[in-house]
């Protein structure tokens, strides 16, 4: 009985525990609920953020004035002077002449030698005569006469330099040097090709006193001659010393000095020097109409080359527009090597050369003419060691272009011309926004203005500006303006300073006001443009930059001082309240409260629309939410903040369904309120807007969430 | 959960299955000579009497929570996934004690213990191995940041929540150890005393401190005032997993246990000493400063439609808040405890009375006094009750209930027991089942 009433109590208290732990369990759900209150947005909005920024401005009363100017066209001038069309040329340079270098040669007869050769004549006399010179060296005696005396041909091999050349020009000098202490007379001597035997030179020459010399000159002009030549001393004859001792000196020599230069070739074989085959310099124009250009920078542009060569040498080629430097001021020079031609065939190059930056001369050579550039070309054999045949059939070939010119800068004459710009339209941006409800100003000061950028004259005439809103248009008239040409003075160069022209248009000389008014999100214009109206009176002296144009404004300065009524501002934002449901799965439920301090005369009235990404309306979050103007005190000024306080609900799915927006429209219409109401209760007419004024949006959350396994 | 439930059933009950089949021991001393300590060794204060065995095997499990103002009602729905609803939390704001304390632990282990003996047949060496897995939080708070952390701020619209002194430390370790003890069996008194080194591995850990703390919530929630003081770290803020080795530590245990065999005996011990070692990635948040938030600020219309939900993340919290996110490494000192108590056998051996003192290295921890009888039963049936009092809790009232085979003892039993009565009021509830063999 004991022991059951034990295994009772025991099993009682197990039993209970189970129990209790089990109760534990029976919810399964981890979590708990808690509500939270967060600021979520500040924002500290002005007119600013609402038309834009840069385009408020403030006086010493803190007086707003919306400033802006508002682009009506943009003329450019270089658009239409400063296309330059494409151009080239070809050219080809035949060899029918080339320098193939200068020749030395020179034969050298001594007294000793020569008396050698009279005695193995075996003549008496000369063997007689031989022996006493010989025998006399360093003493004095009288020299007998002599006649025809003759010395062997000698044989100059030039063969190493030359294998054969005709000439097409050259010229050979000669220098014939006698020595001996007795006058020499019928001195003859020829230069004869040593394997076809042609005669080159032959000459005599009458008399040379001793210790003297006779200079002569040979055109070798259409001679043909060979790498190896005769030189002959066919003949001289000598009185002796007329009785008279004369000192004896074996080395005394007669010499013959010959030097060929300024050699020319029509055809060569040889081995030849490094030198100038041909030197050209050309001009080529364009053709720019109207206008004459003195000088040009080039944006972009490419010169282009093309050489091609039958010349069986290396050709170096070098090109120079001349007049053309690189910012740095270097010239525009470009250098290409031709490799030898094939046999029977050409050798060519191709280059392109970047002319961006590159500024350029276009007066031609002798600086008289216009659009024109000068080019030289220069051509230069490069010595390879080895013999090369060059014949007046060989050519070099080249041809050039410049393609693709946009200039940066041109100046010169831009010619005289008329544009016609329009009817067309523009956008005017900076109240385009505003799509609905109409607006009063107090005050409008509008100036039309025209810089000009451009280095030349011109005359604007404005037939025709109208402001555009959907259907409606309001045509500006104003007498000062419309149709009255408007003189537009040329920019100055060094460095370009725009011209700066303005015509004042307001409340009183126009309807500049209602244009305004119209709240216009278009300008139409029609205008009349004449350049250099007084033709070149500046002398070639115009210059028309890339950057420089002739600009038409409207500079808009409104003091905001206004009647609005329902001024409906419409802007599509984009809205996204996160990345997924993960985010805010713990919200269960909650609201946002939209809190407001509005400083501002403006009645605001407030709505916004939620889109997916299709553009299907999700949810209106906003809807009509009205934040009051602020109260307008004695002095029209606003005193405090007018603080307004809005709900928006949102549950879970609703708050679902927002996660899914894009983008939303905003839609904000403003009012100045009436005299009379509560929040104007004597201010007529216009009311101003202060730079001092603010309203400020704080969006706080106040959601109950949600944590753990739901 | 439901496993567990059926393995406590089956370990509850089978004890009663069984008694049939045992006899009453004459002198209960053994058999109630256990598990009275707080702080116990179970390898000797076992019950057990190594002079006769050789090996010993042993499971426990226990769970308790202690707290000055959180019911067991509400920790138990954290523990069990429960859902705090509006009465519950309000139930538990009117407790709220000013500075509230808070701590729970769970351990649940298994060692294995091997008789060594010596030549003296009096004394006998014990060597044992344990696995323990450790899981303990202990928390102080305010008032207010307890309703932040269960309602949200909306409660103090146009009011200061005090947020601070705040502390909170959440870890988990596994235990390695290895243990030796003496045990000499004089005729005139036992001594016992051993010693254990751990290896500790730790997958989890976090804390958070929070000091001179305060928010104040505009009207409609306009701007909030944030005064803080905060330090946070944490380790593995993802799913930890159960063995990693996030943190490693060391851990060392003394006994001694002295007695008259079949009169009284005195015992002491120190547990925890220890640390653990977490390398660098302990994500450190720290920052004290003051900011005032009136929410992000946008500079026009376009702004406010990309002013969503996604940009109040952590990231952009920390930014507001202008709190300084790190790494590194750091080193948690566990806290240690010491416990001293007194045993005597009362009623010719039949029944055991035990006083001690219990005390915890922890935060704001009062010294814990408890008392307990334990009296044995025909067929080797016991029951008890123990009275206690110091802590983070009230007067607590426990019940202990078991049964001895010849090799084989099951307990299952509960220091506190009022909480499992009074969820909703009582802040303290505990309950453990140990289960040895000898062989």
């Amino acid at each position: 009985m004991r022991k059951g009433k034990i295994n009772i109590l025991l099993g009682l208290l197990l039993a209970m525990m189970i129990v209790m732990l089990s109760a534990c369990n029976k919810e399964k759900k981890l979590g708990w609920e808690a509500e939270y209150l967060a600021p979520l947005v500040n924002a500290d909005l002005s007119l600013t953020n609402l038309v834009g920024d840069s385009i408020l401005q403030s006086d010493a009363n803190n007086l707003l004035y919306l400033i802006f100017s508002n682009q009506v066209y943009s003329f450019n001038l270089a658009d239409y002077a400063i296309e330059i069309p494409d151009t080239g040329i070809g050219s080809a340079a035949s060899l029918d002449s080339f320098n193939i270098g200068e020749q030395k040669f020179n034969l050298t007869i001594t007294l000793g030698s020569l008396c050698k050769e009279l005695i193995a004549t075996g003549d008496i006399t000369n063997v007689l005569i031989g022996n006493s010179i010989i025998s006399s060296n360093g003493d004095s005696m009288v020299f007998p006469g002599l006649a025809g005396i003759a010395v062997p041909a000698d044989t100059f091999d030039a063969s190493f330099v030359f294998e054969e050349v005709n000439l097409y020009h050259g010229v050979l000098y000669g220098w014939i040097h006698n020595e001996f202490p007795v006058p020499l007379e019928n001195v003859q001597y020829q230069l004869r090709n040593k394997v076809g035997g042609e005669l080159i030179v032959s000459d005599t020459i009458p008399y040379i006193a001793p210790h003297d010399s006779v200079y002569k000159e040979y055109d070798l002009s259409g001679k043909r001659i060979e790498g190896a030549f005769w030189v002959e001393l066919q003949n001289f004859d000598t009185p002796g010393s007329s009785g008279q001792k004369r000192l004896v000196d074996t080395s005394d020599y007669i010499k013959l000095d010959m030097k060929a230069a300024g050699l020319r070739a029509s055809s060569a074989t040889a081995v030849f020097p490094s030198a100038e085959l041909i030197t050209t310099t050309e001009e080529i124009t364009h053709d720019l109409g109207d206008t004459y250009l003195t000088y040009i920078e080039a944006k972009s542009g490419n010169l282009n080359i093309y050489l091609s060569s039958s010349v069986a040498e290396g050709v170096y080629l070098k090109y120079t527009l001349d007049g053309a430097f690189d910012d740095k001021g270097q010239p525009l020079t470009v250098t290409t090597f031709l490799p030898p031609a094939p046999v029977g065939g050409v050798s060519s190059v191709t280059r392109s050369f970047d002319l961006s930056g590159y500024s350029m001369t276009l007066t031609g050579k002798n600086h008289d003419k216009f659009n024109t550039y000068t080019q030289t070309i220069s051509a230069t054999i490069d010595s390879s060691g080895y013999l090369r045949t060059i014949t007046s059939a060989d050519s070099i070939r080249f041809s050039y272009s410049i393609t693709n010119i946009v200039p940066r800068y041109i100046r010169g004459y831009a010619g005289k011309d008329t544009i016609l710009v329009g009817p067309e339209t523009v956008p005017f941006d900076v109240l385009s926004k505003i799509q609905a409800g109409s607006l009063d100003l107090d005050q409008v000061n509008v100036g039309l203005s025209l810089k000009n950028g451009i280095g030349v004259t011109g005359e604007v005439l404005v037939h025709q500006l109208s402001a555009v809103k959907g259907g409606a248009t309001r045509t500006l008239i104003a007498p000062s303006v419309i149709d009255n040409p408007i003189r537009v003075e040329r920019a100055l160069d060094f460095p370009i300073r725009p011209t700066y022209t303005s015509l004042a248009l307001n409340n009183t000389n126009s309807n500049i006001d209602e244009l305004l008014e119209l709240l216009p999100d278009q300008l139409a214009y029609n205008i009349e443009i004449f350049v250099n109206p007084d033709g070149n009176d500046m002398r070639y002296r115009d210059f028309i930059s890339d950057q420089s144009n002739l600009d038409v404004n409207l500079d808009v300065e409104v003091p905001l001082s206004l009647i609005a009524n329902n001024l409906t501002l419409i802007d599509t934002i984009d809205f996204s309240l996160g990345g997924g449901e993960e985010d805010v799965q713990a919200i269960s439920d909650g609201k946002i409260n939209l809190i407001a301090y509005n400083s501002y005369p403006l009645e605001a009235q407030l709505k916004l629309i939620v889109f997916d990404e299709y553009d299907n309306i999700i949810d209106t979050l906003i809807n009509n939410y009205t934040i009051k103007s602020a109260h307008l005190g004695a002095d029209c000024r606003t005193t405090d903040d007018r603080k307004i306080v809005q709900s928006i609900d949102i549950s879970k799915d609703r708050l679902n369904r927002l996660l899914l927006g894009k983008k939303a429209i905003v839609k904000a219409s403003f009012s100045t309120p009436a005299l009379g109401s509560a929040e104007n209760e004597s201010c007529n007419g216009h009311i101003k807007i202060y730079s001092d004024y603010h309203l400020r949006l704080k969006l706080t959350g106040d959601f109950k969430l949600d944590f753990g396994d739901n | 959960m439901k496993s567990f439930y059926s393995l406590l059933l089956t370990l509850l009950v089978c004890p009663f299955v069984l008694s049939a089949q045992d006899t009453l021991k004459e002198s209960k001393y053994e058999m109630l000579n256990h598990y009275n300590s707080y702080g116990l060794n179970e390898v000797y204060e076992n019950g057990f009497d190594y002079r006769h065995q050789s090996n010993y095997v042993g499971v426990n499990f226990s769970f308790g929570h202690n707290s000055n103002a959180v019911s067991s009602g509400l920790a138990y729905n954290f523990i069990s996934n429960g859902y705090i609803d509006s009465t519950k939390k309000e139930k538990v704001y009117a407790q709220l004690q000013g500075k509230n304390k808070y701590e729970d632990r769970l351990i649940s282990g298994l060692t294995y213990a091997h008789v060594i003996s010596s030549k003296k047949e009096e004394e006998k060496y014990l060597l044992y191995f344990k696995y323990a897995y450790n899981n303990e939080r202990n928390i102080l708070f305010t008032n207010d940041a307890l309703q932040i952390a269960l309602s949200g701020n909306k409660r103090f619209e146009d009011d200061t929540a005090v947020l601070g002194k705040t502390q909170l430390t959440s870890l988990a370790w596994n235990q390695y150890g290895i243990g030796f003890s003496k045990l000499c069996y004089k005729p005139n008194f036992h001594i016992y005393w051993g010693i254990t080194a751990s290896l500790l591995s730790s997958p989890q850990y976090n804390s958070l401190k929070l000091e001179d703390s305060y928010l104040y919530t505009a009207e409609l929630g306009e701007y909030l005032d944030v005064k803080y003081n905060i330090d946070f770290r944490q380790v593995d803020p993802g799913a930890p997993e159960f063995f990693s080795f996030k943190g490693t530590g060391f851990l060392a245990d003394a006994h001694l246990s002295y007695g008259k065999p079949n009169n009284y005996s005195i015992r002491f011990s120190a547990e925890n000493l220890g640390f653990i070692k977490y390398k660098k990635e302990v994500n450190r948040y720290a920052g004290d400063s003051s900011i005032h938030f009136e929410g992000i600020d946008v500079m026009g219309l376009n702004s406010f439609g990309g002013s969503g939900f996604s940009n109040f993340n952590a990231d952009s919290l920390f930014t507001i808040l202008s709190i300084q996110k790190s790494t590194e490494s750091f080193t948690y000192t566990l806290p240690f405890a010491m416990n001293l108590s007194f045993h005597k056998a009362l009623f010719a051996q039949q029944g055991m009375l035990s006083i001690g003192l219990n005390y915890r290295y922890l935060p704001q921890y009062y010294p814990f006094f408890w008392t307990k009888y334990m009296h044995g039963f025909k067929r080797n049936y016991m029951l008890g009750g123990s009275l206690a009092f110091g802590g983070y809790t009230k007067f607590n009232i426990g019940v202990e209930a078991g049964k001895e085979w010849k090799n084989f003892r099951v307990n299952v039993g509960s220091n506190s027991l009022f909480g499992f009565f009074m969820p909703k009021t009582y802040t303290s509830s505990s309950l453990y089942v140990r289960v040895a063999a000898t062989f």
